[in-house]
């Protein structure tokens, strides 16, 4: 049964004042959503996915009458054979759930058991009934435990965890998810994404999930939607998206890397078969299993490690991108660092550190290892308790994970004069604009602006590719690469592997207040079996020594010339022969 | 959660409100030693179970509160016929003496009273007493308690990250003002963005689209229906004995005699009842826990 029928749906902001003060194109009456047309079938996991400023969330938010965004539509949304705005108001408040972004944001009261009970309690249900729900609903998410919790003691994941429960007590139809996953770290990301997943499997939910990346979507949905610039561009099952997604569209980097991977080597061989009229009826592999069957299969590789008797795999790093630190001198050093919060354990244990000049050190590790703290204790927040701090530099930035701390002036450009400096071509635009009023993209790029404006020789960055889609975190990779050109040092703490696979010297793991494996990227990846890139993943014990994707894909192109070249060798000698 | 608390819990917080208001109200209302003894000795072993830490921080202050308020009354109130000693050429009356000590009693018991509320009436309780007042009232309590901790955090953060960028840093006063005044704007801003995205999240779940109905987590159960008819019960009477049997002091010109007759002694046994059974069942259950503990 088709659940919701959206037909010809255009959509457009209101031109206000505010646009017209930006000289903004995209304000001035032009449509955020361009003739969208699709169903969605009752149980079916769907996914739309899009880079920031695709005009998913705003089609998201035209799929539930409460939340519509204020501006002209044109077109139908159909919800159960009748349009969305022939429902009451909060007839539907029930039966369309919604899971927002951020998960501090969602929360209305303040105790854990409230905030499940909050839905029931608007639509009018009684204590009785709301105390069985609420029971139940705990049972099944697993948040007994922090039932009497208040909501800011929860981690991030916990939040989002509890703002799906919230959410579901209510007992929906169809769960909308705007980005759930974008502002937690990888494993509270996966584990949400687990229990969507039970929801669609277990309870036949059906569910529609705005995402930027694919990585853990794709493989689970039966339906994605690709929007771009408000343009439904594919529309079809993940195998079809998988192949039907162009290297030029944005949405081509979002895609898991077993994809992206089989796209590149198969991409000749499929040209040349479309040419001939046939079509290719292999499944793409869509995860790092598949992936690596695939791989196998491919290569004909049935003994692990076979590749390195062939002598292929010891070949040192095909591509080494990264730029070589030549110089000793320590930007700054700390030795035997100790810190801790009052009224809790020690957060930092044992830390010691030097970052040379123009180096780029990543720090990984899990929620609550301390990663922040100590930024903190480097950037002069914090006194550390034991050890000490010793910069030589006076030019320390640090960029906060919440960006908006930044901004604390009226408009972008006193922003920048309160730096001393002046905004870039692409910001000037926006000079007389408030901070928050700009888009995610511009704001991301105006804290930059003024986290650079001292021209720092250390930079210090708390997750600064956290709830980015994948151009943007491209942006910042390019960005960071000519910045360590330039001579600046970098220390970053992430939770992006693939980042800090791609730009960084130097690479360690900070656990439990502890710096364990401080050691060159190369190495300190080589040493780890789970907590690698998905490139390193796919090739392990087929390959020694990938790190990156790039890397990977041209040691499959190595493979293939060889492989060609033999089989053009036999020929010829069988032609000899004859 | 101690034991004491556990047995506090079970009971609706309408309950432990009854028993406290009835407890401290009657003993406000009615000058009489013996009730006054009632009281501090019911409120004392009741703030004693209910918070045990603090008390004991708090016993010199309570002491030097209640002496300096016996003191006080003969000092400046000269009135009563027995005259101890004359203090600078002022009176210092025996009677003056007698009420100063039943007052500093009656406003001690009632200091412990209103000491021991913070720990019963933790944030839930109080909302589900305010939400059967008014549900909106109760939601808005919850939001704000909500809001406020994450307002004063984004704060810090936000001046934190200004004197990072090395704004504000230097110790002048109009310039620290000046930045702090930035930082407040900043935050206000936060806040009203965070507001709106608080207000989708209810229109979301249906806020506003009929009835509220107030969910709390403690049920008026029999026992609390009980207790509070037998604490209601009790109350009348005690009020009405005292009526009857003037238990009542008059201080001056000269002090009662205290006043022993049938009538007033039912009201004192009555209100022994209401203000001491709770917190000795709390103390019973406390020594046998104790003792169990130690046979272990």
């Amino acid at each position: 049964m088709e659940l919701y029928r959206i037909k010809h749906l255009t959509f457009a902001y209101p031109d206000c004042e505010m646009s017209a003060q930006r000289g903004d194109m995209a304000g001035k009456g032009k449509p955020v959503l361009h003739d969208c047309s699709f169903q969605v079938e009752e149980g079916s996991f769907v996914t739309l996915c899009g880079g920031t400023g695709s005009g998913k969330t705003t089609l998201l938010r035209l799929l539930k009458k409460e939340l519509q965004p204020a501006g002209t539509v044109e077109g139908m949304v159909y919800y159960r054979d009748r349009q969305l705005e022939e429902y009451a108001y909060g007839e539907t408040a029930a039966e369309i759930g919604f899971v927002m972004q951020n998960p501090d944001e969602q929360p209305v009261t303040d105790k854990v058991w409230h905030e499940l009970a909050f839905g029931m309690e608007n639509m009018g249900v009684p204590s009785e009934e709301i105390r069985r729900r609420t029971a139940e609903i705990s049972a099944y998410f697993g948040i007994d435990d922090w039932y009497e919790k208040a909501v800011d003691e929860l981690s991030g994941g916990q939040k989002q965890l509890l703002n799906l429960a919230a959410v579901m007590v209510m007992r929906p139809r169809v769960l909308l998810l705007d980005e759930p996953t974008a502002q937690l770290d990888p494993v509270a990301a996966q584990n949400f994404m687990n229990i969507l997943v039970r929801l669609n499997r277990e309870l036949g939910m059906t569910i529609i999930l705005a995402e930027h990346r694919l990585e853990e979507a794709l493989s689970v949905s039966d339906r994605v939607i690709v929007l771009e610039n408000g343009l439904i561009l594919h529309d079809g099952t993940p195998q079809q998206i998988s192949r039907s997604v162009r290297e030029t569209e944005q949405v081509y980097e979002a895609l898991p890397c077993p994809v992206r991977l089989y796209r590149t080597l198969t991409a000749e061989a499929e040209e040349s078969e479309a040419e001939a009229g046939k079509e290719r009826h292999e499944a793409v592999p869509l995860t790092v299993t598949q992936g690596r069957r695939w791989l196998l299969a491919r290569y004909q590789l049935m003994q692990a490690g076979c590749m390195q008797a062939g002598g292929m795999g010891k070949e040192q790093p095909v591509c080494e991108s990264r730029h070589k630190v030549r110089e000793e001198k320590a930007v700054i050093e700390c030795h035997h660092v100790r810190f801790h919060y009052k009224r809790s354990c020690d957060i930092l244990r044992d830390v010691s550190l030097q970052i040379k000049r123009a180096e780029i050190v990543s720090l990984l590790g899990s929620n609550g290892s301390g990663k922040t703290t100590l930024l903190h204790v480097l950037a002069g927040l914090l006194r550390p308790e034991g050890g000490r701090v010793k910069v030589q530099t006076q030019r320390v930035s640090y960029l906060p994970q919440q960006i908006e701390t930044l901004f604390a002036a009226d408009t972008v450009g006193e922003e920048l004069r309160l730096v001393g400096a002046q905004p870039s071509a692409r910001l000037a635009k926006y000079r007389h604009v408030h901070p928050f009023d700009l888009s995610g993209g511009e704001k991301q790029l105006l804290a930059w602006e003024k986290v650079l404006a001292c021209s720092p020789e250390l930079l210090l960055l708390d997750e600064p590719t956290k709830g980015l889609d994948a151009a943007a975190r491209k942006v910042i990779g390019e960005r960071l690469r000519t910045l360590a050109q330039a001579g600046v040092s970098v220390l970053m703490v992430t939770h992006d592997i693939e980042l800090a696979a791609a730009v960084s010297n130097r690479c360690g793991m900070l656990f439990q207040g502890e710096l364990t494996a401080l050691s060159n990227t190369r190495d300190f990846f080589r040493g780890n079996r789970f907590y690698t890139t998905a490139a390193a993943r796919l090739s392990q014990d087929l390959f020694s020594d990938i790190l990156t994707e790039e890397e990977l894909s041209a040691q499959c192109r190595i493979l293939d010339m060889q492989e060609k070249y033999r089989e053009d060798h036999m020929e010829l000698i069988s032609g000899q022969q004859k | 959660m101690s034991e004491n608390q556990r047995l506090l819990m079970r009971l609706h917080p309408v309950t432990i409100l009854c028993y406290i208001s009835v407890s401290m109200g009657i003993a406000m209302f009615c000058m009489n030693p013996v009730m006054q003894g009632c009281s501090l000795l019911g409120a004392g072993i009741f703030l004693w179970m209910v918070s045990e830490h603090i008390v004991w921080q708090r016993i010199p202050v309570f002491l030097c509160f209640c002496l300096v308020m016996a003191a006080v009354n003969p000092l400046f109130y000269h009135n009563g016929v027995t005259v101890l000693f004359y203090l600078n050429g002022n009176r210092i009356t025996l009677e003056a003496v007698r009420y100063g000590l039943c007052m500093s009693s009656m406003l001690g018991s009632v200091f412990l009273w209103c000491l021991s509320l913070p720990g019963i009436f933790t944030g839930d309780r109080v909302q589900c007493l305010l939400g059967a007042v008014s549900p909106k009232a109760a939601l808005v309590c919850s939001m704000t308690l909500r809001f406020l901790p994450m307002y004063v955090r984004q704060m810090e953060k936000t001046k934190e990250q200004q004197r990072l960028l090395g704004l504000y840093r230097e110790n002048a006063l109009l310039d620290r003002l000046k930045g702090n005044l930035k930082v407040f704007a900043a935050a206000t801003t936060w806040a009203f963005e965070h507001s709106m995205h608080t207000a989708d999240s209810m229109q979301a779940r249906g806020y506003g689209t009929c009835r509220r109905t107030q969910y709390h987590r403690q049920r008026f159960k029999r026992t609390d229906a009980a207790l509070c008819t037998a604490i209601a019960v009790l109350a009348v009477t005690t009020v009405i004995f005292i009526k009857r049997g003037k238990a009542a002091m008059q201080f001056y010109p000269i002090t009662d005699a205290l006043p022993l007759g049938t009538e007033s002694m039912t009201a004192y046994v009555c209100y022994a009842v209401i203000c001491l059974s709770l917190p000795f069942l709390m103390a019973a259950a406390r020594i046998k826990n104790h003792a169990a503990g130690r046979n272990r």
